[in-house]
C-alpha cells in the first residue's frame, strides 16, 4: 500500500472524535473575546464592536448551516464564540444607558427575553431535527433570522456610542456635549 | 431632579455626574436620565435582546444535539470508497 493510501486509511471511519470541540471552542473563543471586547471597546467605542459581533455571528451561522464536516462546524463555532463575546456583553452596555436603580429590571428582562433559547433550546433543537427536512441546520437558520435586526439596527441608527458617551474615551471627550 | 423627571416624563438635557477620582472608580459618568421613551434606546434595547437571544440560540441548540449532528455529518465521507479500494 502506498504511503498516501496509508494516510487516508488512518482517517477515522466512525463518528468524528473532534465533535466535543464544537462546544469547547465556543467557550474558548468566548473567554478570549470577552477580554478583548471589554477593554478595546472602552477605548475605541462600542458601536463598531457590536456591529462586527453581529456580522460575525451571521457569518458563523452561515458556515455552520452549510457545514458538511465536523471540522467546518468547529470553525463556525470559532466565529460564533467570538461574536458571542460582543452579543453577550449587554451587562455593561445596557447598564450604562439606564439609571443605576433600574439596572436590575433592565438586565433581568434581557435574560427573560433569552429564555426561549437558553432554557428551551434543547427541546426546540429536537423539534427541528424531528420535524424538518434540514434537521439541525435549522438551529443556525433561526439564529441567522434573529441576527438580522441586531446587525442592521446599529448601522442605521448609530446607537450605542452616539447615544451617550459614558465611557472613558479620549476621542469622545473632545467632542462638544451636543454630540455625546 | 430625578423625581421630577419621573413624574413629568420629560427628558431633560443630558446631566451627568462626573466622578473625578478615576484611579479608584472606573465609572466616570452615572446617568440620572430616564431613557425609556427614547426611540433610540428602545431600538438599542431590542437589538441587544435579540442579539443575546440569537447568541444563546446559535450555541445552545446545536451543542445539546451534538450526538445527532455527529451521526449526520461526523462520518468520514469517503469511507465506502476507501473500503472498496483497500
Amino acid at each position: 500500500m502506498p504511503p498516501s493510501f496509508r494516510a487516508y486509511a488512518d482517517q477515522p471511519t466512525g463518528p468524528s472524535k473532534n465533535i466535543t470541540w464544537v462546544a469547547l471552542v465556543w467557550t474558548l473563543c468566548l473567554s478570549v473575546g470577552y477580554t478583548l471586547v471589554g477593554s478595546l471597546s472602552d477605548i475605541f467605542g462600542r458601536r463598531w464592536f457590536f456591529i462586527g459581533a453581529s456580522s460575525l455571528a451571521v457569518i458563523g451561522c452561515v458556515v455552520g448551516a452549510t457545514a458538511q464536516t465536523v471540522n467546518a462546524l468547529i470553525g463556525a463555532n470559532v466565529l460564533i464564540g467570538l461574536a458571542a463575546s460582543g452579543q453577550l456583553s449587554f451587562n455593561y452596555t445596557i447598564a450604562e444607558l439606564v439609571p443605576v436603580k433600574d439596572r436590575f429590571f433592565v438586565l433581568s428582562f434581557v435574560f427573560l427575553f433569552a429564555v426561549p433559547f437558553s432554557s428551551f433550546g434543547p427541546y426546540i433543537s429536537r423539534l427541528f431535527i424531528v420535524h424538518t427536512a434540514q434537521s439541525w441546520r435549522w438551529d443556525y437558520y433561526l439564529s441567522i433570522i434573529i441576527s438580522q435586526y441586531p446587525r442592521a439596527r446599529p448601522i442605521s441608527f448609530l446607537m450605542l456610542i452616539t447615544y451617550r458617551c459614558l465611557i472613558n474615551c479620549p476621542v469622545c471627550h473632545l467632542l462638544p456635549p451636543s454630540q455625546l | 431632579m430625578h423625581d421630577s423627571i419621573e413624574k413629568t416624563g420629560v427628558v431633560s438635557p443630558v446631566k451627568t455626574e462626573h466622578i473625578e477620582h478615576v484611579e479608584t472608580i472606573d465609572v466616570l459618568h452615572v446617568t440620572q436620565r430616564s431613557p425609556y421613551r427614547d426611540p433610540k434606546f428602545i431600538g438599542t434595547y431590542l437589538a441587544v435582546c435579540l442579539g443575546a437571544l440569537s447568541s444563546y440560540g446559535s450555541f445552545v441548540m446545536p451543542a445539546t444535539s451534538l450526538l445527532l449532528i455527529n451521526a449526520d455529518i461526523g462520518k468520514y465521507r469517503n469511507a465506502t470508497i476507501l473500503s472498496s479500494i483497500c
